[in-house]
């Protein structure tokens, strides 16, 4: 009972977050009219589709294994773990091919943003990090979920700041 | 296909890509592909291109027969 409190009160503060943040924009953000051309949403299409070839396969991976071998997560996990590989391999199409200028106009405030995820993960982790990756044969979610998100928006921010470089070479040939 | 003449015309008026990129509303990455050949841009774009730079379209952007 109390960890379904705890739960509902994480899913309430995530919406009350996001709408507060949406809320903010509509009042007192600027136009997006400038935030993308022509060509990056070419890019950003490139990026979703690769992302959703991603994730059909990984389901198909992860349902033939399951029939050929046995459940080898705990339920919602290997959801979880798909929606963030998919996730991932958009973030990364979309660092490669420049489809969002912020990034690269501003990217010391995504640098902050990804720290500020990262945190909050690496501390989730080191909380039920004693729990250990598997439980009765299968991964389990505690642990490894804060793992992998903490790892992969560390990914993340080493491939933006390798990219920035890039561009900037780039400029400068 | 490389774009040089779009390179030569952004030279000649002693612009940097982000100079022209500026001017027209893009990204400087998009100015660079054009360029480069990486990416062909809509006629919308072209025409953008040609009234920054002082050129017709068939200056910057037809494409030479081999």
């Amino acid at each position: 009972m109390e960890t379904m409190n705890w739960y509902a009160f994480g899913v309430a503060a995530g919406v009350l977050l996001a709408a507060a943040i949406i809320l903010i924009r509509a009042l007192f953000g600027k136009s997006t009219d400038t935030d993308f051309d022509e060509r990056q949403i070419t890019a950003r299409s490139k990026a979703y589709k690769t992302a959703l070839f991603a994730l059909e396969f990984y389901l198909a991976a992860d349902a033939g294994l399951t029939l050929l071998w046995r459940s080898w997560a705990e339920p919602g996990v290997d959801v979880l773990l798909g929606i963030l590989f998919a996730m991932m391999v958009f973030v990364c199409v979309a660092i490669h091919y420049d489809a969002y200028r912020t990034l690269r106009e501003k990217p010391w405030t995504n640098y902050l943003l990804f720290v500020i995820l990262i945190i909050p993960q690496l501390l989730n982790f080191s909380h039920y990090r004693e729990e250990g990756f598997v439980t009765d044969g299968r991964l389990n979610g505690n642990s490894l979920n804060p793992a992998v998100i903490a790892g992969l928006l560390i990914f993340v921010t080493v491939l933006a700041v390798h990219d920035i470089h890039r561009r900037r070479e780039e400029v400068a040939e | 296909m490389k774009n040089l003449r779009l390179k030569a015309a952004r030279a000649g008026k002693d612009w940097s890509q982000q100079q022209l990129a500026d001017a027209v509303g893009v990204s400087r990455q998009t100015v660079n592909a054009i360029e480069k050949g990486d990416y062909n841009p809509t006629i919308r774009l072209c025409l953008a291109i040609c009234k920054a730079l002082g050129c017709t379209l068939d200056e910057l952007f037809w494409e030479e027969d081999e």
